[in-house]
């Protein structure tokens, strides 16, 4: 669907992507993660034309993006930070007005369905300066799907949004990706979210790939964090050793130790196994290992 | 393109600022007719003493289109402001409000976008000056009804009420020409800023300065100042000479074109190659 090649973007002296390439499948949900100043939303923007690389190659649908044509767009549907719409015009006409630019048939009826299924039906008539920054956010998203895009590209979504307004925007893209066949390319700082929705991810570090890859097996193959409460350290350091686990930390806490152990996550059941046969009570496990943890490491070691 | 266009003309005129412009238009001229109808006969006469002393003075001088042409006079100093209000806002109120990238990612290339917005600027701007012409015509013959215009200029011309209609209307169409140029450069350096105050006061402040250099008439600048814009926006009032200076308005009209085109290409030089980053 999607293809960078190489992409770098230089603000002056300033690197702010450099030597980037990525994929995106067709049906991907595809996650951005990478602290601020990471180059994420400069790789979206470059993407949409809002920006230009300094070098390397841009392909959507197997074609090359130019940086001249725009007609590429009239398959994709953005979101870009916080949903700016048209303050003095309200929502319904907002709708009609973006939807006339990309030629949208059957324009009013589509208007008004999109306007139900985001939730602002009953409040089609009013200005959008009358909206809470959550209702922008579900226009923003209306008019990024009202052409019917291919793909489209999401850049922190929820950010500026109450708990409850992150989860129904959460649900919203869901749907959208499943209901609609949407490819999709979000980022954000939640990074929670990008781990209960996205199947492959990349992570940017000061404009450079950290690492990409199926969301899954990105938490998985790698070491973790296990916390468990157990009935006895008795040969605790031989069993690590012979699962290629190390300890981290022990702690008594009333008659049970608590330990907390670096291992992988496919170990979890020989470890319990293990203990078992070696007369330990294991009375918790408690995998602390989270895309955040494994987030934070990979960024630091840039 | 028609779609372009259509939507950046809704964008303007759904904007309350758009209608501050023909509010106070509105207002100059309703303030103006009110104090020419109630004090009007006492400012001509002191005006006219002299001619009076030598010439029989038949008929309303204070009439539409005497009115109509003072209007002119003091009207232009104001109208660039009312442009830049909402043709300095085009890009840069859109780049300040984060608006510009719900237009730049739609399949329209930069110079669509570009194209649009300018053709939209110049609607509002003719838009501006036709809803004078109309009122201080079509209010001023309800008031004050027609007669023979009177105007000082090198000479007294007297023209009869069947000979000026045509004067104003060329006079109207050189002045919007003119106020194209004041658009043109509030558009380009709206391309130049990330806010509408901007384009604003810095029209303002080349108008003024260009003004201040060229009512100084400082040696230096004689030999390029028939090239400077602003020399040329009076010349409307030459279509109220017997003999009009044909030759110096063809000029005036070429080197207005001239900025006209010149703002649209740096404007669209700079947006073209700028990162959009609001």
């Amino acid at each position: 669907m999607l293809e960078l090649q190489n992409i770098n973007k230089n603000f002056g002296d300033f690197s702010a992507v450099e030597g980037l390439s990525l994929k995106v499948n067709k049906g991907d949900v595809y996650g951005f993660l990478g602290p601020n100043g990471a180059g994420k939303s400069t790789t979206l923007r470059m993407i949409l034309g809002l920006i230009k690389p300094t070098s390397g190659e841009i392909f959507f649908k197997g074609n090359k993006i130019d940086g001249k044509s725009k007609s590429y767009l009239k398959d994709i549907g953005s979101l870009i930070e916080r949903a700016e719409m048209y303050e003095s015009i309200s929502a319904q006409d907002n709708l009609r007005l973006l939807g006339k630019l990309s030629n949208v048939p059957n324009l009013n009826s589509k208007v008004d369905d999109l306007l139900k299924e985001v939730g602002l039906f009953d409040r089609r008539k009013s200005k959008v300066k009358t909206f809470s920054q959550g209702m922008k956010q579900r226009l923003g998203i209306a008019q990024a799907v009202l052409h019917e895009p291919n793909l489209l590209i999401l850049d922190e979504p929820s950010n500026g949004l109450d708990p409850q307004g992150q989860i129904d925007m959460r649900n919203l893209i869901m749907k959208i990706n499943k209901e609609r066949d949407i490819t999709i390319i979000i980022s954000s700082h939640i990074l929670s979210e990008i781990e209960l929705m996205a199947n492959r991810m990349i992570i940017l570090s000061n404009g450079k790939k950290v690492v990409e890859g199926e969301v899954q097996s990105l938490l998985t193959e790698n070491d973790m964090k296990v916390k468990l409460k157990i009935s006895s350290v008795l040969n605790l350091e031989s069993l690590c050793n012979k699962l290629n686990s190390s300890i981290v930390s022990i702690e008594k806490v009333d008659e049970l130790y608590e330990v907390e152990l670096q291992m992988t996550f496919q170990a979890i059941p020989d470890l319990i196994a293990a203990f078992n046969a070696n007369g330990i009570n294991v009375f918790q496990v408690n995998p602390i290992r989270s895309l955040e943890e494994y987030y934070i490491k990979a960024t630091s070691n840039v | 393109m028609y779609n372009l266009i259509q939507f950046e003309l809704v964008k303007i005129f759904r904007k309350p600022r758009t209608y501050i412009s023909f509010l106070v238009v509105f207002l100059i001229i309703i303030a103006f007719f009110f104090g020419m109808y109630y004090e009007g006969e006492k400012l001509i006469s002191f005006v006219t003493q002299n001619l009076e002393a030598n010439f029989q003075l038949e008929g309303k001088i204070i009439n539409v289109y005497l009115l109509s042409y003072l209007l002119m006079n003091i009207l232009w100093i104001h109208i660039p402001i009312l442009i830049c209000l909402v043709t300095g806002d085009l890009i840069a109120g859109e780049a300040s409000k984060g608006t510009l990238r719900l237009i730049m990612t739609r399949p329209y290339s930069r110079f669509q976008i570009y194209l649009s917005k300018y053709i939209a600027g110049f609607i509002y701007t003719i838009m501006l000056i036709l809803f004078m012409f109309l009122l201080s015509f079509g209010l001023g013959a309800l008031l004050f009804g027609e007669g023979d215009l009177i105007v000082i200029r090198k000479l007294i011309n007297i023209f009869s009420s069947d000979d000026v209609i045509w004067r104003f209307a060329y006079a109207y169409g050189f002045g919007i020409l003119s106020m194209l140029v004041v658009a043109s450069l509030s558009f380009m350096i709206s391309s130049f800023t990330k806010n509408a105050i901007g384009p604003i006061v810095g029209t303002i402040a080349i108008l003024i300065g260009l003004n201040v250099i060229t009512a100084l008439g400082m040696s230096l600048l004689s030999p390029i100042a028939p090239y400077l814009f602003n020399v040329h926006f009076a010349k409307w009032q030459y279509f109220f000479d017997f003999d009009i200076e044909w030759n110096k308005l063809y000029q005036a009209i070429i080197v207005q074109l001239v900025y006209i085109f010149l703002f649209f290409f740096i404007g669209f030089y700079n947006f073209n190659k700028k990162d959009i980053h609001t």
